[in-house]
């Protein structure tokens, strides 16, 4: 087909076909099978990651036990992006839709956008009322539209001070300073004298993880990217406070970028001991950590971040997944039934730590004994002992359907900064307006 | 002195050159070996990162040959990842949609070619000018369709609306054409033969080398295709190679090691398709060009 | 129908077909072409148009489309990200064009050397970059670009001790860095075509030419190009094509940054439906790179008569 020479046939046959067209896209044919009440039921089951389906098909027992359902998963795996376009894509189509889904954090963004969360995921808010406010509310924050919770999330991912004891010692560095102020002086002299970093920024192409590196020290200044209605409120005095203190860092050496939290760089930097120190959440020991630098096993110690002395929180979280059920399923009901008593009982959830070092959801499960266990990486440390220390300090986050736009056009203005290109004022003012130009279309 | 013992022996041109290596000849040669190993040089990291443990993958500086060799890599994706599964999914789906494509695209290609019908132009063209269609445009109401139809299964939505590619009717075109005489199809005609059965037994025969070349085209642009596959396959077991690799690799912990392995394996089809039909390849895809 | 005289015509009409005469012979060309044009129609034309219609609506992805009429056209040209990836787009089609089309041009001069040995082998070495998947191809080279212990810092410090490039994190070093991976994916296919169209030069030309007391430049200007300008025109116009439509390397090896410095504008298409369920947005981007694309295409084609011969 030509745009110039259409004749008036032809455009009469594209207005025709548009409109089918449009029939087609608006259809959500739901067909709905009848609901499974008890008995044998399959779960499609969606994840982006292995250790969770492990997780899950470890707990079917128990969730058999609980409920009247007798399980079976049926697992596939995707990239955290992919399950949520797939997700989107068979709801459109009208049928294939999982029943779990775990969806990544930043992801559960695009279903803030309209009404798709609504329209796809079973609503827990009341089914966890009963919880109270056990359930951390930093927690329930990212995965609210409108008020109703629509995925539970598989840990608290506290952000936490990473140090190697063995070279703080050996440069004679405290490993008590009570704030950034005096980090950020200690390390100017360590960076100088041995070269070495005792923090860490992604600066590479995965923009994700350059805003993430910013985003968890602004969230313990008590800073953040949106409010709880999803608008914009980046642009404030703790950020650009925030951003020329990592700044100053890259200039004074004790701060250093990497290309990847998880690959090459980070990894070369962590073994050639120029990395002697990082703030990062609580998943890192088992995701950067421990697979990158195995052979530093003991050298390794936790402890909280320290504090502003201008204000703010004890810690940040940063980073996880929420599973969700899917409604207008026959095994919504069975599904919802399954992630409830395999996912945010007492239980459930210290095995999870146990399995899989995610820290509970729960606030009285982090006095649980069973978590108190010598982790031999931080050279036989308790660090459950460490988050429960912090875990009353938890920053509220929140998300907005515009989080990846943000992601975009902050994550340029950050590297900019970083690189000394632009103010840290020019930067932040700069990051929310690009964001006004693209968000909202 | 006629022109044939003049120019054979020594053409005035090139006779210096021959003599012996000159200057410009060594030169030509150093040009295009360091070029021809910049080509390389990627593939042949990669092949040997593959053998590395995944601590030596990046050390500084960089190991041309791994100094501690291991198929530990290897092994662990093929005992940990479906890894045979995206295979036999890319493998398959590339065959089926190669025969059939190559069959409609030398129909098409010759229905154009060789017969005169009205409306000619207007198809062609709207044949020709569904090239630049880019294929972002059409990515999601193409996904409902097909999914809503019910049509969405891989095997179908892999192989289905990808089997008559605009290039490769342009390049049946081009190539029957210059290389179908059109006194062979008379002769056919007058012989009685119908129109379909001499584009079987007659035509299809001559086109041997162009299809072959077709046959490899389309082969690697299924196998290697990516997009679509992300798009349409939701299901582990029934990826594809390229799928597989790249879920692997955003998994948590980044899996440079397996994916290197996984990248080799999935390239030595691709390679040896290639190899095995290079001279086609090469000479058939210029034909579509040469007399454009 | 003006577009009509425009196109490019099947190369038969002017070499003059057989007229079949029967009524079979006379159905027989619309049933070998019939194949193609039901699947063109089903999946290319109904999804072309259903694209259109939702380029005037505002869809998250699920439910009724919401009819905002030429809004989201409106917004394209006020948004900032759109003009970034049009300029880039732009810059990406001149490096195919202007630099990788040329570079194969050259060589397959090079190549076409009288009495060159392993010619073959060569040919072959370029080419292999086409056969390897693109997300392949991505992963490597996000490994070879790595600031720190990437393959092309090693051997820039190795060579002329130079290093830190930081490949895929400067903006303008990233837009060179994709167009290198071009470079390399492309440069060795399309020294297929110009090989071919270079053997097919009549070697009397150059040696009337040598006769003249034509050098290699004059001889290169004055007999190859001309005789390589339909090879030329093609792969012209084809690079153009996969140029302006170019996603798997912004993609994979930077996601279109730093700050959409290589976002092109089939990935701020993807973007807007995959990342951000702004179906309708991604939409009208589709239909403004199409008319794009197919306008410049027809002119080149008109330009160079491609699909004609002369």
């Amino acid at each position: 087909m030509s745009p110039t020479g259409i004749s008036r046939r032809q455009a009469l046959k594209l207005t025709g076909s548009a409109v089918g067209g449009a029939a087609l896209l608006a259809g959500c044919g739901s067909g709905l099978a009848a609901p499974v009440t008890s008995g044998d039921v399959t779960l499609d089951f969606w994840t982006h990651d292995e250790g969770y389906e492990t997780f899950f098909r470890d707990g079917i027992p128990d969730a058999d036990a609980a409920t009247d359902f007798r399980y079976t998963l049926d697992a596939t795996r995707a990239g955290a992006q992919d399950l949520v376009t797939k997700l989107l894509a068979q709801a459109v189509a009208g049928r294939g839709k999982p029943d779990v889904i775990g969806i990544e954090i930043g992801q559960f963004a695009r279903l803030q956008r309209g009404d798709l969360a609504e329209r796809l995921l079973y609503d827990w808010t009341d089914r966890v009322a009963g919880l109270g406010d056990d359930l951390i509310a930093a927690r329930r924050a990212p995965y609210t539209k409108d008020g109703k919770l629509y995925a539970l999330d598989s840990d608290t991912p506290m952000v936490v001070y990473y140090q190697r004891e063995d070279l703080f010692s050996q440069y004679r560095l405290p490993t008590d300073v009570g704030s950034w102020e005096e980090l950020a002086q200690v390390g100017a002299q360590a960076a100088q004298q041995h070269g070495v970093a005792l923090g860490v920024l992604a600066a590479g192409s995965d923009l994700g993880q350059i805003v993430q590196g910013f985003q968890m020290l602004l969230l313990q200044r008590g800073g953040a990217f949106f409010d709880a209605d999803e608008n914009l409120v980046l642009d404030s005095p703790e950020a650009v406070e925030t951003l020329q203190f990592v700044v100053d860092g890259l200039k004074d050496g004790w701060i250093t970028t990497v290309n990847d939290f998880y690959g090459a760089s980070v990894q070369a930097g962590l073994k050639s001991g120029k990395i002697a120190g990082m703030w990062m959440a609580s998943w890192y020991s088992a995701f950067g950590l421990k697979p990158n630098v195995p052979e530093q096993a003991g050298a390794w110690r936790l402890r909280a971040l320290p504090a502003w002395s201008a204000g703010g929180f004890a810690t940040a979280a940063a980073g996880g997944t929420g599973f969700a059920a899917t409604v207008d399923q026959s095994g919504t009901e069975a599904a919802a039934e399954f992630i409830a008593s395999t996912w945010i009982t007492p239980e459930g959830q210290v095995r999870r730590f146990q399995e899989l070092t995610y820290l509970p959801t729960l606030r009285s499960v982090f006095d649980s004994p069973e978590l108190e266990v010598a982790d031999d990486y931080f050279g036989g440390q308790q660090v459950i002992d460490v988050y429960r220390s912090i875990v009353d300090d938890v920053p509220d986050y929140y998300q907005s359907p515009d989080s990846s736009i943000l992601n975009d056009v902050l994550s340029g203005h950050l590297v900019s900064a970083y690189r000394g290109d632009e103010s840290p004022a020019q930067a932040i003012r700069g990051a929310a307006e690009d964001f006004a130009n693209q968000a909202g279309r | 002195m006629t022109t044939s013992t003049l120019t054979r022996p020594a053409p005035p041109s090139t006779g210096t050159r021959r003599s012996r290596p000159s200057g410009g000849r060594v030169l030509l040669y150093v040009t295009l070996t360091v070029l021809a190993l910049a080509f390389l040089a990627p593939l042949l990291w990669a092949v040997s990162g593959s053998f590395k443990p995944r601590g030596d993958i990046f050390s500084v500086p960089v190991q041309v040959l791994p100094s501690h060799p291991t198929l530990e890599n290897y092994r662990n994706l093929l005992t940990t990842q479906p890894f045979w599964a995206w295979f036999g999914v890319s493998t398959l789906v590339a065959v089926v949609a190669t025969v059939v494509s190559v069959f409609v695209c030398a129909m098409a290609g010759f229905g154009f070619a060789k017969y005169t019908f009205r409306g000619k132009r207007l198809l062609f063209s709207v044949m020709f000018s569904s090239l630049s269609v880019p294929f972002a445009v059409i990515l999601v109401p193409l996904f409902v369709l097909l999914v809503k139809t019910g049509l969405g299964s891989p095997w179908f939505a892999l192989i289905v609306p990808w089997v008559a590619p605009a290039f490769g009717i342009f390049m049946m075109q081009q190539y029957i054409v210059q290389s179908v005489p059109d006194d062979v199809l008379e002769a056919a005609r007058i012989d009685g033969c119908g129109e379909l059965r001499t584009f079987l037994t007659i035509v299809l025969p001559l086109l041997r080398p162009s299809l072959g070349a077709l046959a490899v085209w389309t082969f690697l642009q299924s196998y290697n295709s990516f997009l679509w596959p992300l798009v349409i396959v939701s299901d582990t077991d029934r990826a594809t190679i390229p799928l597989g690799l790249q879920t692997l690799f955003l998994s948590e912990n980044r899996s440079y090691d397996l994916v290197l392995a996984g990248a080799v394996l999935a390239t030595v089809p691709t390679i040896l398709v290639f190899l095995l039909l290079r001279k086609q390849l090469l000479e058939g895809l210029a034909a579509g060009a040469v007399k454009g | 129908m003006a577009t009509q005289e425009t196109l490019p015509a099947p190369t038969s009409t002017r070499t003059g077909a057989p007229r079949p005469r029967s009524t079979t012979a006379t159905r027989a060309p619309y049933a070998f072409i019939a194949p193609f044009y039901v699947l063109f129609v089903l999946f290319m034309l109904v999804p072309i148009v259903a694209s259109l219609y939702l380029s005037l609506t505002s869809w998250a992805g699920l439910g009724a489309p919401e009819w905002i009429g030429l809004r989201n056209y409106a917004n394209l040209f006020t948004d900032s990200s759109f003009h970034k990836a049009l300029v880039n787009t732009l810059l990406y089609v001149a490096v195919a064009v202007v630099v990788i089309v040329p570079v194969s041009l050259l060589l397959a001069t090079a190549l076409n050397a009288r009495g060159l040995r392993a010619r073959d082998a060569f040919r072959v070495t370029y080419f292999v970059p086409m056969v390897v998947s693109p997300i392949i191809v991505a992963l490597i080279f996000s490994l070879v670009f790595d600031q720190n212990y990437g393959l092309a810092n090693s051997l820039l410090h190795a060579l002329f001790g130079l290093g830190g490039v930081d490949w895929l994190g400067d903006p303008t070093i990233a837009k060179v860095a994709i167009s290198l991976v071009m470079l390399w994916r492309w440069a060795g296919y399309l020294t297929i075509f110009f090989l071919a169209g270079l053997q097919n030069v009549p070697k009397d030309l150059y040696e009337a030419a040598a006769l003249d007391g034509a050098g290699w430049w004059r001889s290169f200007t004055s007999v190859t190009l001309p005789a390589l300008k339909p090879v030329t025109a093609f792969v012209a116009v084809t690079s153009f094509i996969s140029a302006a439509q170019i996603f798997d390397e912004p993609f994979l090896l930077t996601q279109g940054g730093p700050s959409d410095q290589t976002l092109s504008v089939a990935m701020f298409i993807y973007r807007a439906a995959f990342q951000r369920q702004q179906f309708g947005y991604a939409a009208a981007g589709g239909v403004v790179l199409f008319v794009v694309v197919f306008l410049v295409s027809q002119g080149f084609n008109r330009l160079l008569g491609i699909g004609r011969s002369s």
